[in-house]
């Protein structure tokens, strides 16, 4: 685990409050994309599971809090798909969480990488390629461990392409949305009651 | 999908009061850990039947109505159908004979065997954590996991925080659902169609729901880590707790006894 000491006011070794606050926010979007199956788009031929859009949070998470926070999300997806696992790729630990530790970091590096020539390409970027290292990872070792047929991987292309288009698109919209909505308010927005806040 | 709250058993717990919810959370969450790493040792329907007859058993103590259990799982076992079906179908293994061929296509006692014994460990995953959620509340399950992993902290693992990231992800759940409930309905009542659709008109309207979901989480996020910082959280180093867990011997009788079971369960 990497430390980061005085990373808003944590402890002297591990995580700062900040990190462990949305680490743990983002890790819940993806918890309830998959409780409600908002998150599981069912798909024609689901080979390797529904399109997924629970790599999502993992790839905000790593975008805009760094590399720990990216990697707890998709800790935190990781586990959710190996214990509800409905496709049996999925109920093998190393295949189910190892890859998915990977989409923020991999989402990480591509949009500081990027950032300096816009914000919006690195966010793209970074959700396509975030995407992709979940696909790609799941689906290697997948067949490395022989729980799918190497023939297979052409099959599995057009869902692999859809979810990192899905991915791009919304990490764009919401890397800009939360920049925004920091660049505005710096203090703690509840002041009026829930029903009253802008969306 | 505007009625989202109804469906969803994750994270619920359910006091009965009955023997299974008064087991020290320690054992339980040990229990069930042994269990999960039971599923991948055992490979054959008589190690399954054993495992499963267990955790029904359980089930049945815990005085959970089975409901719970298959509420808002019918997508999940529709789904595990459909793709046992396709490993049965596309099985490549060896096969002793064909009851059914056709090109590629075919069905083997074999690949039948293989498909039932990856089904069941599906859903024995499933049951055994849902189980455990059911039967032990949020606070007993996160003392617990602190106090069974504590001895990572030796190593500098920052246990205390690693849990704390998945208490707030757990609890985050119902409160993403009841936005997600309202923003949709906000969305209905201007006009925008939730149940209609094809895929990827779907899952275009999903962005709209999904962007507010992630804007509102960071403001929630940035109001709790303000709200921890005034309280001065310092991660749980040192802390004492009000409530000392204490597991007596009917706790470790049940532990041992999970333990030999799936132990038989593989070994069989």
């Amino acid at each position: 685990m990497a430390s980061n000491a005085g990373g808003g006011g944590g402890g002297a070794s591990g995580l700062g409050t900040r990190q462990v606050v949305v680490a743990g926010v983002v890790g819940g979007v993806a918890l309830f994309l998959g409780a409600t199956r908002i998150g599981l788009i069912p798909v024609p031929i689901p080979l390797i599971g529904n399109a997924t859009i629970m790599h999502i949070p993992a790839i905000v998470g790593g975008v805009l809090e760094g590399p720990v926070v990216g990697i707890l999300a998709g800790l935190i997806f990781g586990i959710f798909s190996f214990l509800y696992a409905e496709n049996p790729v999925f109920a093998n630990p190393v295949v189910a969480i190892l890859p998915r530790l990977l989409i923020g970091v991999v989402a990480w590096v591509v949009f500081v990488g990027l950032r300096r020539f816009s914000v919006d390409l690195a966010s793209v970027a970074a959700g396509l390629l975030g995407s992709l290292a979940n696909t790609v990872g799941v689906v290697s070792l997948a067949v490395l461990f022989g729980l799918l047929p190497l023939s297979i991987v052409p099959a599995i292309l057009p869902q692999a392409i859809a979810e990192a288009v899905l991915a791009a698109v919304v990490t764009v919209v919401v890397v800009r949305g939360v920049m925004l909505f920091r660049s505005g308010r710096t203090t703690a927005p509840e002041v009026g009651s829930d029903q009253e806040r802008r969306y | 999908m505007l009625e989202l709250q109804r469906n969803v058993v994750f994270g619920q717990f359910v006091d009965t009061g009955s023997v299974v919810h008064r087991v020290d959370a320690r054992v339980k969450i040990a229990a069930a850990a042994l269990c999960i790493v039971a599923s991948f040792l055992i490979d054959d329907l008589l190690g399954f039947g054993l495992a499963l007859a267990l955790v029904v058993g359980i089930q049945a103590l815990s005085r959970i109505p089975l409901g719970f259990f298959l509420r808002g799982s019918a997508f999940f076992f529709g789904f595990l159908v459909f793709i046992l079906v396709f490993q049965v179908l596309f099985y490549t293994g060896e096969a002793s004979g064909y009851l059914w061929r056709w090109g590629i296509l075919s069905v083997s006692a074999e690949g039948l065997y293989t498909a039932g014994v990856l089904g069941l460990r599906v859903v024995f995953l499933y049951y055994i954590t849902t189980l455990l959620m059911l039967t032990t509340s949020l606070v007993d399950l996160t003392n617990g996991l602190e106090l069974l992993l504590s001895p990572l902290q030796k190593i500098r693992v920052p246990v205390n925080e690693l849990v704390l990231v998945f208490v707030i992800a757990v609890k985050f759940v119902p409160i993403f659902i009841e936005e997600m409930e309202r923003l949709a309905r906000a969305q209905t009542a201007r006009g925008v169609p939730f149940d209609e659709g094809g895929a990827v008109t779907r899952a275009r309207r999903l962005g709209r729901l999904l962007v507010p979901i992630f804007i509102n989480g960071f403001a929630r996020a940035d109001t709790l880590t303000t709200a921890m910082h005034t309280r001065s959280y310092r991660g749980g180093r040192n802390r004492t707790k009000l409530r000392v867990m204490k597991a007596g011997p009917p706790d470790w009788l049940a532990l041992a006894l999970v333990t030999a079971w799936m132990l038989a369960a593989w070994q069989l």
